[in-house]
């Protein structure tokens, strides 16, 4: 596999990893709200989802990069690892549970995601037919 | 009906939304006429479920809300058959039951 995919791969995992992350601890600054409008204007105040935000878009370009080198299929179980990360780095610095049942939930998930990316798709068909 | 319940419902219909959305941005590709409408309307829906999902966040933990998510893999699955007319194989229907499984693990247990 070429450096550069592994490299790219890497950071979709961490983007998608930290924009959870950071989004949490963004919601853990607002105060509680009284309506959703007040809701909506104290998040337009935390500085914090403006990271989300910029965190979203690099994702998004780094994820179109990916999809120019490899396969959905093959890309998309790997940048689940984020679920695994995801629930490492919550309980160790936002302090969440982690058990048995909700490690198994998010095996089933994982699980999931690889066998709907093993499936076949007619992208091929599709290009051909309109060659 | 407990603060976790209400945010893992929350969730969930982000989950819903999201793959709604996705099946507006394939209805773009799908449609060069009304292309802008389709991506307009689905980005429309990203920034409602991302409003909804902010809110969730404050009732239930990341690393349950993160895996509850997947639901929208199971919304897409389900719509391109219905709408796109796509075929959904059998190995893509045990990676829904798996995903429905887990789901439903991580939400009676939140």
């Amino acid at each position: 596999m070429p450096l550069g995919l592994v490299f790219r791969l890497a950071l979709a995992i961490f983007l998608d990893t930290a924009v959870h992350i950071v989004w949490k601890l963004a919601v853990l600054q607002l105060p509680n709200p009284s309506s959703v409008a007040a809701a909506v204007e104290a998040a337009s105040r935390e500085p914090l989802f403006l990271l989300v935000a910029a965190l979203f878009v690099w994702q998004l370009v780094n994820w179109l990069r990916v999809l120019e080198s490899c396969d959905l299929s093959y890309s998309q179980p790997i940048t689940a690892l984020s679920l695994i990360l995801v629930l490492v780095l919550s309980a160790l610095y936002l302090g969440e549970s982690v058990d048995a049942l909700k490690v198994l939930g998010i095996g089933f998930v994982f699980a999931g995601v690889w066998f709907i990316s093993r499936t076949d798709h007619d992208s091929s068909a599709r290009s051909a037919i309109r060659q | 009906m407990t603060a976790t319940t209400i945010g893992v419902l929350l969730v969930i219909l982000c989950g819903i939304i999201e793959g709604v959305a996705q099946v507006f941005f394939k209805k773009s590709a799908l449609a060069p006429d009304a292309k802008q409408l389709w991506i307009g309307a689905g980005v429309a829906l990203f920034i409602l479920q991302a409003l909804i999902y902010t809110g969730a966040l404050q009732f239930v933990e990341v690393s349950t809300a993160f895996p509850i998510g997947s639901i929208a893999f199971v919304v897409v699955a389900i719509l391109s058959q219905r709408f796109l007319m796509e075929r959904v194989t059998g190995t893509r229907w045990i990676g829904i039951v798996l995903i429905i499984a887990g789901v439903t693990l991580l939400a009676a247990h939140a």
